[in-house]
């Protein structure tokens, strides 16, 4: 018989390292939200923020052996499937409205 | 408490550049469907990190509803949107914006290094340093059974401890749901929900008119009730 | 003694008021109605009153009657009051009799009037106030009075409002009368300064006893009851017409003529001296104040004279001969004859108005011309309006056994045979007067003859259409002119000079005002024979002169008169341009300060500063904190990125201000850490001294004692376990 893997003891890595992928994560999304032009991107820079989030939750699910924190990220995940939605209608919604993505074109609440 | 193992180690590694690498290149990206296609790549690096995290239940999910429906969604507009290839970065007010990201990252970053130290051992491995709640934050991970991070486990604490932001949760979506209808309502559509709603009202005006000085409500009702009564 | 003194001027307050409210709902008839029997009522009170009441009471201060408490402040307690003595019953009379007269004649003359109701309204309404202001009690409702004679002058001469030139007149006399009023004011104040009472009864007393407060020395080397009365005496010139504010009176033409002749010849210009007769023991403190007031009335006389000869307007050189009958009234009071100013104040009522009602007839049937260029020959047209015309002009003549003869004499033979000024060496004013008021009775005989001559006498020169409507004046019209003129005639009788022939009681007027304005002045018989002779021959004169130059016309000499001094006519004709020099003197001065306060103020404070600077304000601060709302979303979120960085850094500063304090003596140190922290037990602490990077204590109240001299500095360390963070404190200590 193969070797059965046990679930549960897989990494014993430190969690330092997890807290600074989640950090670089989020420093990446804010780089695509405030960055870029086209409003697609930026939604897509709102996840992964969201996602560094999630990881930061995970690896301290981890550390202290308490899976409350998968929960969260349980609902985080279906809050950002709802904001998703909504962005994009809105984002549509937008692209009908002038005919572009670009968000430095969309000055209306000027003033 | 056991040393990390090299395969650990790498395996961490290879995940982190790939999330890292997939998720610069998804903010990099002109072409709208390769930032989607990386943005992909990189839910699938983090799911590989969350199963590594003993998450597994998590990782499914990651990648099924992630990677799976809302970037079929982003998908969906890209096509309806049909652009690519515009200039990636936008010059106007770059200094504020720059500032923003430069502020974000030192905020961030203050507040992860303090946890960071926080959690970190105070010399030598082994040494605990702090209050015994924080011992167990210490990079070396407690002991867990078979059933973290399984479906088991998690559905009991969706139902039982967490039942309330759950059913909140399921309200949110309805919310969502309702609300990215309406917003993506073409302007006939508009006109035509507004002329069916005037329509509702004229008719429940007639039946039940809402003067300030006429009948109550419980006599409007008698009385329709009873006239209504005899069909 | 009380009496129901209210109902005389409340009477016709009630039918102004009535006729101002509803004067329009009622038929004209009625208007007229009710006001003639609102004057009518309150002159059978009078008469009731001075008849039957009066007479019991004269000697107790008069009849009384007091309405209610009107001011009460500290201690200062003015009541609204009536009081009816010798001399206030006789003005009453006049005011309500001819006051009805007038009224009458009114409904005749006024009978094609649209405005007919408001007319009464005014009419009564002025009635009533000048009845307040002869019954004041004190000097407040006196002014009440005062106050409201003006009003209803500007009321009534601005009557026909729609023309400019009327609505100009009335506010000029109002204007005027204004100016004057304050020198009233001022003359109140200082009286109550003076006295603490502003009730008439109550200073007259003080000044007939001499009170040392009015003898005071005030300004300028003069008493306060002088300065009191030449205050007093400013307002008589704005209300009486006098230099230098006689200005409104020729302009008050502009009004219908019963106004004219009620108003601007019997009642309201009368005012001053009534006034200063009533406060006649006032005056008597001050003969300087006098001599000015019968020099000023004088000068009037002769001046308004000169511009009578030259005027062509029927009314206006009636104006100017009224301007000139109240300055021989105020030379009258001014050289102490007080009941003589008085005496002739009731013989002008009666002539002048009935001068003014005869103008009125005249212009009525001349289709409301005035000019007395296109008259003359109207003696065969309008026989009544004639008759009525040549009693009243040889009573203002002072040709002899008509009114206007003795009472004018009274006044010259006084104003020679006065001595109030000896006790302060002017005893010049007498005669100086006297003469100026001669030469003022020749000029008016001269003129009032012209008037004469040219209206009735020769031939007519008007226009053909205007000839053929001339018709004499309804009855309504006429009967009054008829009552006014028998007055005219008769009333000279109440004034006869008796002590020329030792029966002084035979003067009537004198010896029924004597116990309110003293005793009647005792003139030598044989100046006043002369005098008397002397004016009858400059009247006779006059009226000659008069008759040789505008006997049917203007005669030639006329003519040569006029080629040969141009200038000096034309400067008559101009009334001698006093207008023109108050325009320059005081209206430019005035309209310039204005439109300069109006640029400044205005303008610039008001609208610019006050009005649009706020709104700049606002709209500035707006249109920059617009440049914060640039619309664009990644902006706000660098916003958002920033403000969190802020929060972020704010809220990890440490709360406790951690502070190392060092204290040294010598070579010894004491050093404690950590004041300020939240005590925590948990806290480690270690403290280098020597800066030799070893750990020397590690408590946080630590000490010292160092061997070398140097400079050193203390290093502590602070560790929190809980947060596993470390904070460094130095400081530096240098030991000798």
């Amino acid at each position: 018989m193969p070797p059965t893997l046990t679930p549960g003891d897989t990494t014993k890595m430190p969690t330092t390292y997890y807290l600074l992928l989640s950090f670089a994560l989020f420093v990446v999304g804010t780089a695509g939200v405030l960055l870029r032009r086209n409003a697609l991107i930026v939604l897509m820079g709102i996840e992964l923020q969201l996602n560094a989030g999630n990881l930061a939750f995970v690896a301290f699910s981890r550390a202290i052996g308490n899976d409350s924190g998968q929960v969260f990220t349980f609902f985080i995940i279906a809050l950002a499937a709802a904001e998703a939605a909504v962005g994009l209608a809105i984002l549509v919604g937008l692209y009908r409205q002038q005919q572009t993505v670009n968000l430095d074109e969309a000055r209306l609440m000027r003033g | 408490m056991q040393a990390t193992s090299f395969a650990q180690s790498l395996v961490f590694l290879t995940l982190a550049v790939m999330t890292i690498g997939l998720a610069v290149f998804t903010i990099t990206r002109t072409n709208p469907v390769a930032a989607v296609m990386s943005l992909v790549g990189t839910f699938v690096g983090l799911a590989g990190i969350y199963a590594s995290l003993s998450a597994h239940f998590l990782a499914i999910m990651q990648m099924a509803v992630y990677a799976g429906a809302i970037m079929v969604l982003f998908i969906f507009v890209v096509m309806i949107l049909n652009r690519d290839d515009v200039a990636p970065i936008s010059w106007r007010g770059i200094a504020s914006r720059s500032i923003g990201v430069v502020a974000t990252a030192w905020a961030f970053a203050f507040v992860t290094l303090i946890v960071v130290r926080a959690v970190s051992p105070a010399g030598a491995p082994g040494k605990v340093a702090g209050s015994p709640e924080i011992a167990k934050l210490l990079g070396l991970p407690p002991e867990i059974d078979a059933s973290f991070g399984s479906v088991k486990s998690i559905g009991h604490g969706l139902f039982t401890e967490y039942v309330f932001p759950f059913e909140a949760i399921s309200v949110l979506l309805l919310v969502a749901i309702v609300g990215g209808l309406v917003v993506s309502r073409s302007a006939k559509q508009e006109q035509h929900a507004e002329s069916v709603a005037e329509r509702d009202k004229a008719m429940r005006e007639q039946i039940r008119p809402s003067s300030i000085l006429g009948e109550t409500a419980d006599e409007a009702d008698a009385a329709h009730s009873h006239a209504g009564g005899h069909h | 003694m009380e009496h129901n003194l209210r109902l005389i001027p409340l009477l016709p307050f009630l039918g102004a008021v009535t006729l101002f409210f509803f004067g329009r709902a009622i038929p004209r008839a009625w208007a007229s109605r009710i006001a003639i029997l609102a004057i009518g009522g309150a002159a059978l009170v009078a008469m009731d009153a001075f008849f039957s009441a009066l007479p019991e009471a004269a000697h107790a201060g008069g009849l009384h009657d007091k309405v209610m408490l009107w001011i009460a402040s500290g201690d200062l307690k003015i009541d609204l009051a009536f009081r009816m003595d010798q001399l206030s019953g006789v003005m009453c009379f006049i005011i309500t009799f001819i006051g009805t007269l007038i009224h009458i004649y009114s409904v005749g003359y006024m009978s094609h009037e649209e405005d007919y109701a408001r007319f009464f309204s005014y009419l009564n309404l002025f009635c009533a106030a000048m009845l307040v202001l002869v019954l004041g009690d004190s000097l407040p409702v006196m002014f009440v009075g005062w106050e409201g004679v003006g009003l209803c002058s500007y009321l009534l001469i601005g009557f026909w409002y729609k023309d400019n030139a009327n609505a100009s007149a009335g506010k000029k006399a109002f204007i005027t009368n204004r100016v004057g009023d304050f020198g009233f004011l001022l003359g109140t104040f200082l009286l109550f300064s003076a006295t603490g009472t502003v009730n008439l009864a109550e200073i007259v007393s003080a000044a007939s006893g001499s009170d040392p407060a009015l003898l005071q020395p005030f300004m300028g080397n003069q008493t306060l009851a002088f300065w009191a009365c030449v205050f007093l005496f400013i307002g008589a010139t704005g209300k009486s017409a006098q230099l230098p504010l006689y200005i409104w009176l020729p302009d008050a033409m502009a009004g219908p003529t019963p106004v004219s002749a009620l108003i601007h010849a019997a009642t309201m210009v009368t005012a001053g001296v009534y006034m200063i007769a009533r406060l006649s023991p006032l005056y008597s403190l001050a003969p300087a104040a006098m001599a000015l007031v019968a020099i000023v009335g004088a000068l009037t006389a002769v001046f308004a004279a000169i511009i009578g000869f030259a005027q062509n307007d029927f009314k206006k050189v009636l104006a100017y001969s009224t301007v000139s009958q109240l300055g021989f009234m105020f030379a009258a009071v001014g050289v102490g004859a007080f009941g003589t100013g008085v005496f002739h104040l009731g013989t002008h009522a009666f002539f002048k108005a009935g001068l003014f009602l005869c103008a009125g007839s005249v212009m009525h049937a001349m289709s409301n011309i005035g000019d007395i260029r296109k008259m003359g020959g109207l003696k065969h047209h309008l026989p009544w309006t004639h008759g009525v015309f040549l009693v009243c002009w040889l009573a203002i003549c002072g040709v002899p056994v008509f009114s206007g003869f003795f009472s004018k004499d009274a006044i010259v033979a006084s104003a020679f045979g006065t001595h109030i000024f000896d006790a302060i060496g002017m005893a010049w004013v007498g005669p100086f007067v006297g003469v100026m008021l001669l030469v003022a009775a020749l000029g008016t005989a001269f003129y009032m003859s012209r008037l004469y001559y040219l209206v009735f006498s020769g031939e007519c020169r008007a226009d053909h259409d205007v000839q053929h409507h001339i018709h004499e004046s309804p009855v309504e019209m006429v009967g009054p002119l008829v009552v006014l003129a028998g007055g005219a005639a008769i009333v000279g009788f109440f004034g006869l000079p008796g002590a020329l022939f030792g029966k002084p009681e035979l003067n009537l007027l004198a010896h029924w005002l004597e116990p309110v304005v003293g005793p009647e002045m005792h003139i030598p018989h044989g100046l006043e024979i002369g005098l008397m002779a002397g004016s009858t021959a400059l009247a006779l004169a006059g009226i000659f002169a008069a008759r040789t130059l505008f006997r049917g016309g203007w005669q030639p000499p006329v003519e040569n008169f006029v080629n040969a001094v141009p200038g000096f006519v034309n400067l008559v004709r101009d009334k001698f341009r006093v207008d023109e020099l108050y325009a320059f003197l005081i209206y430019r001065p005035v309209s310039w300060l204005a439109r300069g306060l109006f640029a400044v103020v205005d303008r610039f404070i008001i609208d610019t500063l006050l009005v649009h600077g706020p709104a700049k304000v606002v709209d500035t601060a707006g249109r920059v904190a617009r440049v914060f709302q640039s619309g664009e979303v990644q902006r706000y979120v660098a916003a958002f990125a920033i403000g969190i960085a802020a929060i972020v850094y704010l809220a990890s500063r440490p709360a406790t201000h951690s502070e190392l304090k060092v204290t040294q003596v010598a070579r010894h140190v004491t050093i404690e850490a950590g004041i300020g922290e939240a005590a925590s037990a948990a806290l480690k602490y270690e403290v280098d001294f020597d800066s030799d990077g070893q750990i020397d204590r590690k408590t946080d109240k630590a000490e010292w004692t160092y061997e070398g001299s140097g400079t050193y500095t203390i290093t502590v360390n602070v560790l929190d376990p809980r947060w596993n963070t470390t904070r460094t404190l130095k400081k530096e200590v240098r030991v000798d």
